[in-house]
């Protein structure tokens, strides 16, 4: 064994505490897995389609939104502010995207079970790119560009050009026009879109694929540590830093559910935050929220994983390329109330000092008031919080913050990612 | 079963998973604890006697695995056929349920197979087994801790 249990050395750590530490070392992070989803997913033609389609504002509706508005490159792929703003308001925190493709579950509730189908919704979306799927099928077929590059890797187009049988403005997701617009297509017609639609998903999710996390300075630490450098562990991270790390692992329980090299279990939990944006559950009839301005209150994953079932999108769905066998995440998620009411996904916390505003709804401003919420663990006003007060000091606090900005590690792509492509 | 990382670092609550994040690295300092699922775990209720053993050893932290079962009588020893067998479970300590909806089948001469578990934070968990068969029906539950 690389360690072993010793109180000598004036090591700080036990031997168990570093087997748990090496489980959080980037080190840890397996090669990413393929995506039986999509056959293209390491496709490097997609990718390259799809990091065009990533930053070309001509994806929306206006014209002047793409992915890259809310997940903004220079800004590890957020964008700083409590909601993400494009045509609109979004409803939730625009999350940090860098290691997304080790997730089973996308968006803060989970409810798309795949990084293609992940990337449809933003494009349909009325606050975000605002456009639907007819519209950004015709997209790639005028744009001589694309519509090679499309060719050559999902195959032939059909002829868009025909508005009778391709008319603009049509999808299921939108509203009662455009639905309408949709139901009178051909049913072939209907398949063939959302089959682009789909693969414009793809190639998008092959591209961010690439964006991974990079090496941070606890990383360093802790590699020194298991090879025993102990003066370059004492050079990469402060007295305070390490006892940060050692309450994140210890008392205040944090790697319980921030686990492994991502620093997520990519679990769904309920921690009591609640949308200041939302009314209160429970108070008033569900009729009344008919009659207000005030979103109905954020049910997390007790929704998402209800949408996932649903969505035509999903991993057992036609548009999926995965066999049956591929798809034990969806079948076998847990839909009852006890493990899904209030819940979200578990974020990653590479990078978390960079990547403020906190939490779904980006509540928090600072990392010190992410801690004081752990520290009081208020009750949570959907569903229960499964949080006990910490009860730690000031000076503990400090340290578990100062631990977190040793996370700091940006994005480890090669740097055409990160540009916006120049052809 | 108390390993040697447990005695020495009992005064913290999270002894237990530490011990078996080094079982995970296959540290030779833990020995191979009967609750991370290695062997066949028997528990007994007042009708059904269930014994279950993981497809997955170490009882793996975070992924889908599946867990073989027999159930018997308690009286007699005979396997149960035709028993209806619901999973449900938790973590009793951090108030939520399992992140999955495990499902059973029945392979026959009172053994089934029960897919689709996860257990997604280390700690301890509880596994509860609704078994009905005819009139007799009955709760069971298996505490396990990663
Ligand atoms: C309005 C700004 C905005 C735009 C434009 C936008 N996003 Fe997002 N993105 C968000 C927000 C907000 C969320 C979280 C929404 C939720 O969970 O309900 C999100 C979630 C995600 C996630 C899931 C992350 C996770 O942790 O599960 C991915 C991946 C992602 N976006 C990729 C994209 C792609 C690809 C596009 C372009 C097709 C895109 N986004 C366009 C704001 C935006
Ligand atoms: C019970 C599981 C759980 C535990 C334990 C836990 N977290 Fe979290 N953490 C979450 C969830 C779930 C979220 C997102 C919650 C939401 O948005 O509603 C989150 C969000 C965060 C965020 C915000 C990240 C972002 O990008 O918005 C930080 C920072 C954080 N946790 C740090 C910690 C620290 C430090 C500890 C230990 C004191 C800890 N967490 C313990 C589940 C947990």
């Amino acid at each position: 064994m690389p360690f072993s249990l010793r109180a000598d050395s004036g090591s700080p750590w036990t031997g168990a505490e570093i087997a748990l530490l090496r489980l959080q070392w980037i080190g840890s992070l397996e090669k990413l897995p393929t995506d039986p989803t999509n056959r293209y997913a390491d496709d490097p033609q997609a990718a390259w389609l799809g990091h065009r389609l990533f930053f070309d504002r001509r994806f929306s509706i206006n014209g002047r939104i793409s992915c890259a508005t809310c997940h903004q490159p220079d800004n590890n792929f957020t964008d700083g502010v409590i909601k993400g703003r494009a045509i609109g308001e979004a409803r939730r925190n625009t999350p940090a995207i860098s290691g997304i493709a080790y997730s089973p579950w996308f968006f803060w509730d989970g409810r798309t079970d795949s990084l293609w189908s992940q990337a449809l919704e933003p494009l349909e979306s009325p606050v975000e790119q605002g456009g639907n799927r007819t519209f950004y099928a015709r997209l790639i077929y005028s744009d001589p560009v694309y519509k090679k590059s499309y060719e050559l890797t999902f195959g032939a187009l059909p002829d868009l050009s025909d508005r009778i049988r391709f008319p603009d403005g049509a999808t299921p997701a939108g509203n009662i026009a455009q639905k309408k617009k949709w139901d009178l297509m051909s049913a072939k017609d209907r398949r063939e879109v959302n089959r682009i639609f789909s693969n414009i998903g793809k190639a998008i999710a092959a591209y961010e694929r690439k964006l991974l996390p990079g090496t941070s300075r606890f990383d360093r630490y802790v590699e020194a540590l298991l090879n025993n450098r102990i003066e370059e562990t004492d050079a990469t991270m402060t007295h305070k830093e390490v006892a940060g790390l050692k309450l994140f692992i210890g008392k205040a329980m944090c790697v319980t559910c921030h686990q492994g090299p991502l620093f997520t279990n990519n679990s769904f939990h309920n921690i009591g935050i609640t949308d200041p944006a939302t009314l209160k559950p429970g108070y008033l009839p569900a009729i009344i929220y008919l009659f207000t301005d005030r979103p109905e209150p954020d049910y997390g994953r007790y929704r998402g994983i209800r949408r996932a079932l649903k969505s035509e999108f999903n991993c057992l769905g036609e548009y999926s390329d995965a066999q049956e066998g591929d798809c034990v995440e969806l079948i076998y998620a847990g839909r009852h109330h006890r493990a899904t009411l209030g819940a979200f996904k578990v974020p990653s916390l590479r990078n978390v000092a960079q990547t403020g505003p906190y939490m779904h709804a980006g509540v928090f401003a600072s990392l010190e008031e992410v801690l004081k919420h752990y520290n009081t663990a208020p009750p949570a006003s959907v569903g229960r919080s499964e949080l006990a007060p910490l009860n730690l000091s000031e000076q503990e606090l400090e340290q578990l913050e100062a631990f977190l900005r040793t996370l700091d590690s940006p994005v480890n792509a090669e740097t055409r990612w990160f540009k916006r492509p120049s052809s | 079963m108390e390993s040697a990382i447990q005695m020495l670092y009992g005064k913290f609550k999270m002894a237990r998973y530490l011990s078996h994040a080094a079982l995970i690295v296959g540290s030779a300092l833990a020995c191979v604890s009967d609750a991370a699922g290695n062997s066949w775990q028997t528990i007994s209720g007042k009708y059904f006697a269930v014994s279950y053993q993981s497809q997955t050893v170490p009882l793996p932290l975070n992924r889908i695995h599946s867990w073989q079962t027999t159930i018997k009588t308690v009286d007699d020893g005979r396997p149960v056929e035709g028993a209806v067998v619901k999973i449900y479970g938790g973590m009793p300590a951090h108030r939520h349920g399992l992140p999955t909806q495990p499902r059973t089948t029945e392979v026959g001469n009172g053994r089934y197979l029960i897919r689709g578990l996860k257990f997604s934070m280390m700690g301890d968990w509880e596994v509860w087994l609704d078994v009905t068969y005819g009139s007799l029906s009955e709760k069971l539950v298996f505490k396990l801790s990663l």
